[in-house]
């Protein structure tokens, strides 16, 4: 080998390690897999416990027939309804006349423990469901208006396989009713 | 050692330490901890870096100065510093006198140990994180570190 050559062997190493490493972790490149998790949310574990939370909906002016929500032209009222395993695992409270429900995570009922004198925690606290992760198993996520009599109208609903679920906020997109939701 | 293994393997070791991981990262809120896992999971993932994924992520969130300095000073000047070394070893082996670069290699090594030190200030950094966050030194940092140490024997042997 041609000893003026020598000085470009640092560069020739420096990218066949580089390659090197990343052929060794094509799809995971050390460092680079956590650095960007803004971008790419980490999937559930199987056999871990989550929480999932609705921290927004937002519904179209109308529904996909073109008929209003509500019939004196108001906007609807809304609350979502999260099932899992057949039953109705949380249910948010109603935001009245609104196309952009937004819910907060975590609640402190005070009076309720100023009444009652006990303690509370962060468990207490969180508005949302916890499930656990299976295989095969889903998540039902349903939207519902309610009118004034208190009869609750479907708006949308969205079906989920529990072990597809990301970690952080996403956005998803209802098949039925045109609106949309967000949850983490 | 024989001067060219030296470079040789000093080459290697600044390969590895920059692309393998050298900083773990493992974000603590003290008491809140538990809530934040809960509430924002990705805000609770542990993070690795390797020197260029960290350069990499400053210079994609806009951090230019301190993504360049690093860019510079850990990337950069350790390969320019190698290339001058092995460049000035080549001399030697071919029978020619290596004048100026022998000069280069002279002023270079003045700052042989920066590139350490912009390491070190980053783990006091984040050593001080409040919170209890744990900052682990992973082997990146052990290769980047003998390949600065084997970079200076080296150049030792090569001037004398």
């Amino acid at each position: 080998m041609n000893p003026r050559l020598f000085k470009f062997l640092p560069f020739f190493i420096l990218v066949v390690v580089g390659l090197g490493v990343y052929f060794a972790n094509s799809n995971n490149l050390p460092g680079f897999d956590r650095v960007n998790a803004a971008d790419r949310l980490s999937r559930v574990k199987l056999g871990g416990d989550y929480y999932v939370l609705v921290k927004l909906v937002e519904l179209r002016a109308s529904q996909d027939s073109g008929e209003r929500w509500d019939s004196d032209g108001s906007a609807p009222d809304l609350s979502v309804t999260l099932g899992w395993r057949g039953a109705d695992i949380f249910k948010s409270s109603v935001k009245e006349n609104t196309f952009l429900a937004q819910w907060s995570t975590s609640e402190v009922d005070l009076r309720k423990i100023a009444l009652s004198g006990q303690n509370t925690s962060i468990d207490d606290m969180i508005k949302g469901g916890r499930i656990s992760i299976r295989a095969g198993e889903s998540i039902t996520l349903s939207v519902f208006d309610e009118d004034l009599l208190g009869i609750k109208e479907l708006a949308g609903v969205v079906k989920l396989s529990t072990s597809e679920l990301l970690l952080g906020e996403q956005t998803l997109n209802f098949k039925e009713g045109g609106g949309k939701t967000r949850h983490s | 050692m024989k001067i060219h293994l030296l470079c040789f393997v000093s080459s290697l070791f600044f390969a590895l330490g920059v692309f393998l991981p050298c900083l773990e990262v493992d974000p603590q809120y003290g008491s809140f901890t538990g809530a934040v896992k809960i509430l924002s999971p990705e805000y609770g993932e542990k993070k690795v870096f390797s020197i260029v994924s960290g350069i990499f992520d400053l210079l994609s969130e806009g951090e230019l100065f301190i993504g360049f300095i690093l860019l510079f000073f850990s990337l950069v000047f350790p390969l320019l510093k190698l290339s001058v070394l092995w460049s000035v070893h080549a001399s030697r082996v071919g029978g020619e006198v290596p004048g100026r670069t022998l000069e280069l290699l002279s002023h270079l090594g003045k700052f042989s140990m920066l590139d350490i030190f912009v390491i070190a200030l980053l783990v006091l950094v984040l050593k001080g994180m409040p919170g209890g966050t744990e900052v682990k030194l992973l082997p990146g940092v052990v290769f980047f570190a003998l390949s600065v140490l084997l970079a200076i024997v080296a150049k030792i042997k090569v001037v004398n």
